[in-house]
């Protein structure tokens, strides 16, 4: 039988518990939605409530096929209301947290309350499945390098991190909780997005440390031989196309080579320019990089990971510099603040890394800021320097640190990429409108994984078509962050009968796809919706910036020309 | 022989890559990038990889995504 680990900060006390049987076919963002829409039902949460106050809750969850042999089935989500939009949140992450979670037979921890002391602590699952709170004021103030060292020294190398460095401690809405990679145990892989650091840290909790445990969990099957048949299928399909897949054979850097070339690549603020060096950040120099550098690709960032996007990136001198270097970092910190330095961005992506901030608001937070005179364009020294401040708590970082909103409030800017406060991640919405009409209407605010519908298939679609493939795709990756990375979704699309098939062999019952796509799918989306209504939202939350539909974009001439009535209808399943 | 994308063509002596790649109608121009046997092969230098008998090739479409 499943477990659970349920933390009462305030008591600093921590319970395991069977898993509740009513969330057993529910696993990653579906599990969030409906358990914090459970809270708010029986009155545990007011959905008013101050994000960072005692009723907020925390959740550390796996995916509805953890323990199985699927691959990509060992993401973690992160859950809550989340400190920077004030809706629902469900950040996902890669790394080894998951499997670990899995092995140990936990599904799901939950952090309540907050500490009646001002003692930092970690929680630490131990190799006999043992949980408890440990004092951490050693690791204050550490950044995530040091607090994943200091981890190592204490237990070994079997053991997953997920953790926050300065930003979460300073309570930043911008700030993210790191989490170890599978064999690097590089704190790279983050629930980045909506400020689920900010939570961890007024809770008082540094890290979760778990042990790979002595015995593991084995998974109880209702029809074991229908799920592996099914599973072994679909792991054959994820195979075949990621040999063909240019995150496999480059990561994620690669779609700049797309977005580069046709205006989707956020430039000057969202300006709509084009930036003729976006090459100059692309495969080409990035590949050239790590065979000089001793670096590589081809990393998974979890056991049994087929896509094995992630990365290892050195600098000039060969020595280590970062992992999990990605194309939304690369575009935001880059074209979109107009610098093409490789390295300079690297270096960029480290410092976020080590502090546990979000690459994406910071990126569009910095171009927010160059574009009101506080730094120059182009200059990466001192965006360094600006990242340095929000590590160090002094001077302009103690806003940057909450993310783009909150700079360009600051510093009275006309022009802010946010939707539900949260940043526009690294595609121009004017020339990838179905991504525009995600951006607006998804309930995580301004997302780069709700559903890019960049693609062959929908680039040169009409308005009727984008907003088709957003309302589809929002609901395929809401299963999908439900059950697996969406990278190997991708590729296992074709046959998502075989994920109806593998929740039968697994848990029992009909082998019917719209328990997935219904079940996991739309209602997760449409509970979503609700939370965020009782939240305060409204229609006017579904809107991206203004100046999206009045400024044209230079690569195509485009503004965002989709209205909100066309927005709403798309949710009347 | 040669593979492109799994689909194979007769190995000519003093074939390049671009030759390749144009009888199989890739789009060079593209988001598309190719290995040759694994490893990129810059842009600029398609017209000068000469092929080996058993070379394997792949272009890759970027979609974009990440």
């Amino acid at each position: 039988m499943w477990s659970k680990l349920v933390v009462n900060m305030a008591e600093a006390k921590v319970k395991k518990l069977p898993y509740d049987e009513q969330y057993l076919q529910l696993g990653g963002r579906a599990l969030i939605a409906n358990y914090f829409m459970d809270l708010v039902k029986t009155g545990k949460m007011d959905p008013r409530c101050d994000p960072l106050g005692e009723q907020n809750v925390l959740m550390f969850c796996t995916g509805v096929l953890a323990g199985t042999n699927f691959t990509t089935s060992h993401r973690i989500s992160v859950g809550c209301k989340s400190p920077l939009t004030g809706g629902i949140k469900e950040a996902s992450s890669g790394g080894y947290m998951g499997k670990l979670m899995a092995d140990q037979g936990l599904r799901m921890i939950t952090f309540h309350g907050l500490p009646s002391d001002a003692v930092m602590r970690y929680l630490h699952v131990d190799k006999e499945g043992n949980a408890q709170l440990v004092e951490a004021e050693d690791l204050r103030g550490l950044g995530t390098y040091a607090v994943v060292d200091a981890m190592r020294q204490r237990y070994g190398d079997a053991i997953s991190v997920a953790c926050i460095g300065q930003a979460g401690e300073r309570l930043y809405k911008a700030a993210g909780i790191q989490i170890t990679e599978f064999g690097t145990l590089h704190p790279c892989r983050v629930a980045a997005r909506g400020g689920v650091g900010a939570l961890m840290g007024v809770k008082g909790l540094k890290a979760v440390v778990i042990e790979r445990p002595s015995v593991p969990y084995k998974v109880e099957y209702a029809d074991e031989a229908m799920f592996k048949e099914a599973a072994k299928e679909l792991n054959m399909l994820v195979a075949k196309g990621a040999k063909n897949d240019p995150f496999h054979n480059f990561g994620t850097i690669s779609s700049i080579e797309k977005t580069g070339a046709n205006g989707i690549l956020p430039v000057e603020n969202f300006s709509g320019k084009l930036f003729k060096d976006y090459k100059k950040l692309g495969v080409e120099p990035f590949m050239q990089r790590l065979a000089e550098r001793g670096g590589c690709n081809k990393q998974p960032c979890q056991p049994g990971c087929m896509l094995q996007c992630s990365n290892v990136y050195n600098d000039a001198e060969g020595k280590y510099l970062t992992s999990g270097f990605e194309y939304e970092t690369v575009a935001l910190f880059g074209p979109n603040c107009r610098i093409n330095d490789l390295d300079k961005i690297a270096l960029m992506d480290r410092m976020c890394d080590d502090m546990g901030v979000d690459t994406i608001e910071m990126g569009t937070a910095c171009a927010v800021a160059m574009e009101c005179g506080k730094i120059p364009w182009g200059d990466a020294d001192a965006v360094i320097e600006l990242l340095a401040q929000v590590r160090d708590g002094v001077d302009f970082g103690n806003i940057l640190g909450n993310g783009c909103e909150a700079v360009g409030l600051a510093l009275g800017a006309k022009r802010i990429p946010a939707v539900k406060h949260q940043a526009l991640s690294g595609y121009d919405p004017r020339n990838t409108k179905g991504t525009g009409i995600t951006y607006a209407t998804c309930p995580q605010g301004a997302d780069h994984t709700a559903a890019l519908t960049m693609g062959r298939a929908f680039d040169d679609a009409g308005r009727a078509a984008q907003a088709y493939a957003s309302n589809k795709l929002q609901v395929a990756i809401c299963f999908s962050d439900s059950m697996m990375c969406l990278f190997a979704f991708a590729h296992a699309s074709s046959r998502i009968d075989l994920l109806g098939k593998m929740m039968a062999g697994l848990y029992g019952g009909p082998a019917d796809i719209t328990r997935v796509t219904i079940g996991l799918g739309v209602k997760t989306l449409l509970t979503e919706r609700a939370f965020n209504k009782l939240c305060g939202f409204t229609a006017e939350d579904d809107k991206l910036p203004d100046f999206m539909y009045t400024e044209r974009s230079d690569a195509t001439g485009s503004v965002f020309d989709i209205n909100p009535v066309e927005l709403e209808v798309l949710f009347d399943f | 022989m040669v593979s492109l994308n799994d689909r194979s063509y007769p190995y000519v002596p003093g074939m390049t890559l671009l030759e390749l790649l144009k009888a199989d109608n890739v789009d060079i121009h593209g988001a598309v990038l190719i290995t040759l046997n694994g490893r990129l092969v810059k842009r600029d230098c398609y017209n000068e990889t000469l092929l080996s008998d058993g070379d394997e090739v792949l272009s890759i479409v970027v979609s974009g995504g990440g």
